[in-house]
């Protein structure tokens, strides 16, 4: 707070200062040229307020401040202190001198923090000439000129070297190491640098040494040293800067056009004429004043010459947006095609539009107008050949342009344009336009050609999903309902049978004598429970065909069949001495066992044949009734919703087994049932026994 | 002399039981007890037994294999398969193995001993055969489901009508078509018609 205080105030009284001088300077009637470096001054020290109030809190915006104020007061004072006006002579030699001082304390902070050794003790160095140099002068050299020329002088001058050398290594060192950042920084700063000195070297010092003589007056020339503070100021104050050097590369190729377009007209000029070295310069002048009024009147005009082709772009912009709106509310090829084409008509006057598209590799057309609506599809596509660019043919002598759309040198489509209607050429500005929308409609068609599959993906997906998850918790309650029954029939049967039987036999010991009705009804009542539990066995896990193999399997299972049915099973076992694991084997069986019980229940059909041929790779397995048929829906698991779980799990067993199921099915005239699952001779060897068995 | 025999079965209790079975006979003497089969080549080799019974199923071996395998390689012993199951396919499997006989565990201890003494001599015994001759009549129970059966019903329907299970309708019809030598329900029928059991 007290820092914001004092360093206000002091700019404060400088200003009252700066104001004291310039009223003391017009009463003592001063050229005008002399007010000069006030204003300059003053552009400095307000640079610096501007950056201070912009960055208060800012380490280095303080100590440009501080630069700006102290070399500002330097500039502002050296006019009076030149016309000998009182405070201004003491006061310019104490802010020169201290001047080198800030200017390096304040690159101490910028554009980085980090500083070598060296630049500290130059710092150090410089602050004590400063003091040494103010000293001297306050105390000896006011009244003494011969202090002044021999000491403070030359002390200044050296103290500004110094600091002045001390950046420039900086600089060097910077450049050389360091991010791009603080590269570009320098940069522009290096060139703000020579932007404000090159008129006054140009202009004043190198006219002055070598040719002793001035162009234009010192003071106003001066006027461009302004652009330092400012480049600072803007290097301080803005977060992002531009990127210097790719501007500088733009603004170097403007010059150069016109620093050869000068040195021709000028060599021209010598050529015919003798002239004069001033209406030389003059001519230039003026040729460049030339330049820069054409480049700010083509800017200004620029809107307006482009306005046609603005309102087409936007429309571009418009349609391109109503499109994409169709994209997302699902409709495309066709759709998009047709508002390509209503596109090209609106922005340009041809005689039609017709749009090929390869899909899945054979070209179709999308959509056509004008003067394609009379041309027939096959003739259409016959024109299409296989260049990559763009061509011109004759149809019905009408010319029609073809643009192929290419995506990485494939085509996949072109847009064939009629000729505009009033037999005029495409200009140059139309040719771009199509061009635009050619490249627009390749994206488009190609993202529309994705979105439509990726939707079609996700529609299929979410169904499948949606119905393995209903098949998921069907077949997890139909696992509960199989332990159900399990749990019951031991339960009910077995157990209820044991209990039974014990209370029989605790009978027969208190009868005392063995009762032959009894001992065959305990009999009977045992038969009848093993047989049972037996049939349970083999319905939870048919270890015959383990055993025995899958043929001896079938004939129980047709036995079994038979017997509790009211059914013909046929079976046809076509061997082919292949080896077939016990796995493979109990699978198939599971899988016919499903198919020849979903016969009986659904088909109503009294026979019912079951064929099972073994080939060189896979186990062919057929089964096949007549009776009433059912309609095979699209997908298997639609079936799921209807509770038939049986077809759901064959299907997911065949799908595991890697093998394919085939369902024929006609209402009334029978379903046939084919599986095929591949015969996968198992590694390592299976049981040598079992080997034989399934033989 | 007294007919050696080998046991082989993985279920230890069932074997002991047998073996008290069979030591009850006096023309018979269990010479030893297998419980791995691995170990049957030195058990014969030390006892030479005259018959081998052997349980259908062990849990790492087929008996059925084994039979092929002792038919084979040591054709004095001769092999009774003893079997929990009493399926067709079993039985004619055994046969085809080239065992003397096929007996169900729940056959009598008397049975067994028939079936040792009569492979000793050489004779077959499976119960396809007796099965064929067995023609004993059918019981109430069994003719009321044949009546069914005529009649076009169901098991499901048929175990509701009598309050019975479903399993235990099929244990009947099983046994009708056994005891009446057919393969289906139709050929029952039919067979039923013919002998006059149903109308």
């Amino acid at each position: 707070m007290n820092k914001k205080v004092l360093s206000f105030s002091i700019i404060l009284i400088s200003i009252f200062v700066i104001c004291y001088i310039l009223l003391k300077m017009y009463n003592e009637h001063v050229s005008p040229q002399r007010y000069f470096p006030i204003f300059i001054g003053m552009i400095f020290l307000l640079t610096g307020i501007y950056s201070y109030v912009q960055k208060p809190n800012s380490i280095v915006v303080q100590y440009f401040l501080a630069l700006m104020f102290i070399s500002g007061m330097a500039i502002a004072l050296s006019g009076p202190s030149s016309e000998n006006i009182k405070p201004a002579r003491e006061l310019e030699v104490i802010s020169i001198s201290f001047a080198p001082y800030i200017l390096l304390k304040f690159f101490d902070h910028f554009p980085s923090s980090a500083k070598p050794n060296f630049f500290r003790r130059a710092c150090i160095l410089t602050l004590f000439i400063a003091v040494f140099i103010t000293i001297s002068y306050l105390l000896i050299g006011i009244h003494h000129r011969l202090i002044i020329s021999t000491i403070v002088r030359p002390g200044i001058v050296v103290n500004i070297i110094l600091a002045l050398l001390g950046c420039v290594v900086l600089f060097y060192l910077h450049l050389r190491s360091n991010s791009d950042k603080i590269k570009n920084q320098i940069y522009l700063l290096i060139s703000s640098i020579i932007i404000s000195f090159a008129p006054v070297v140009i202009l004043n010092l190198i006219p002055n040494a070598f040719f002793s003589l001035s162009i234009a007056p010192f003071y106003y020339s001066l006027g461009s040293i302004v652009m330092f503070p400012l480049t600072l100021s803007y290097l301080l104050t803005r977060q992002e800067i531009v990127d210097f050097r790719e501007i500088l590369e733009k603004m170097m190729i403007r010059l150069f056009i016109i620093g050869s377009c000068l040195a021709i007209f000028n060599i021209l000029l010598s050529l015919f004429y003798d002239i004069h070295f001033k209406f030389c310069i003059l001519v230039n002048t003026l040729l460049i004043c030339l330049f820069i009024v054409y480049d700010l009147i083509n800017k200004g005009l620029e809107p307006l010459q482009m306005r046609k082709w603005h309102v087409k772009h936007e429309e571009i912009q418009k349609e391109k947006l109503t499109i994409i709106q169709h994209l997302l509310n699902g409709k495309h090829l066709e759709h998009c095609a047709k508002l390509i084409a209503d596109l090209i008509h609106k922005t340009m006057d041809v005689s039609g539009v017709c749009i090929v598209w390869k899909n899945d590799r054979i070209p179709t057309v999308l959509h056509k107008t004008g003067i394609f609506l009379h041309l027939h599809d096959s003739e259409l596509l016959s024109y299409n050949c296989q260049r990559h660019h763009f061509y011109k043919i004759t149809i019905n002598e009408k010319s029609v342009f073809f643009y192929p759309m290419n995506i990485d040198d494939t085509i996949i489509g072109w847009m064939m344009i009629g000729g505009k209607t009033n037999a005029t050429v495409f200009d140059k500005e139309e040719q771009k336009l199509i061009k635009k929308i050619q490249i627009d409609a390749i994206e488009l068609l190609a993202s529309s050609k994705t979105l439509q599959q990726i939707e079609n993906q996700l529609k299929k997906t979410a169904e499948e999903s949606w119905m393995s998850e209903q098949s998921h918790w069907l077949l997890l309650h139909e696992h509960e309902e199989e332990k159900r029954k399990l749990s019951t029939f031991l339960h009910d049967e077995v157990l209820q049978h044991l209990i039974l039987l014990l209370n029989k036999l605790e009978w027969l010991i208190q009868k005392k004598n063995i009762d032959k009705k009894l001992f065959e009804d305990i009999k009977g009542l045992l038969q009848r429970d093993i047989f049972e539990i037996r049939e349970v066995c083999h319905e939870l896990y048919p270890i015959m065909v383990e055993d025995l193999g899958l043929k001896q399997g079938l004939s129980s299972l047709k036995r079994k069949c038979e017997t509790n049915y009211n059914v013909i099973v046929e079976v046809n076992y076509i061997t082919n001495l292949k080896i077939i694991s016990p796995f493979l084997s109990i699978q198939a069986f599971r899988i016919i066992k499903e198919l020849v019980y979903n016969a009986i229940k659904h088909s109503s059909s009294r026979k019912i044949v079951v064929t099972v041929e073994e080939t060189q790779q896979f186990l062919s397995i057929q089964v096949k009734d007549y009776g009433v048929g059912f309609k095979v829906p699209d997908h298997l698991l639609e079936l799921s919703q209807t509770n038939h779980l049986g077809l759901v799990t064959i299907q997911k067993r065949v799908h595991q087994l890697k093998g394919t199921l085939t369902i024929q099915s006609e209402l009334g005239a029978g379903t046939c049932i084919s599986v095929s699952l591949p015969i996968t001779v198992e590694e390592g060897g299976v049981n040598e026994n079992q080997n034989i068995v399934s033989r | 002399m007294k007919i050696k025999i080998l046991l082989v079965d993985d279920h230890l209790l069932v074997m002991h039981g047998i073996q008290q079975l069979l030591e009850n006979e006096v023309d018979l003497e269990v010479v030893n007890t297998v419980c791995d089969p691995a170990l049957l080549k030195t058990e014969i080799k030390k006892h030479n037994p005259d018959v081998i019974v052997m349980d259908i199923r062990m849990k790492n071996d087929n008996g059925i294999e084994w039979t092929r395998k002792i038919a084979k390689t040591y054709p004095t012993c001769k092999v009774v398969i003893l079997s929990g199951y009493d399926y067709d396919e079993y039985i004619r499997a055994a046969y085809e193995a080239g065992a003397y006989a096929f007996v169900t565990k729940e056959n009598s201890a008397f049975e067994l001993a028939n079936a040792i003494r009569q492979t000793y001599l050489g004779i077959k015994s499976f119960p396809i055969d007796s099965l064929c001759n067995c023609n004993s009549p059918l019981t109430t129970t069994e003719l009321r489901i044949l009546q069914f059966i005529s009649e076009d019903k169901t098991n499901t329907e048929i175990s509701d009508l009598l309050h019975i299970s479903r399993r235990t309708v099929e244990h009947h019809v099983s046994s009708i078509l056994r005891k009446l030598d057919v393969d289906s329900r139709v050929g029952a029928v039919v067979k039923a018609i013919k002998l006059g059991l149903i109308e």
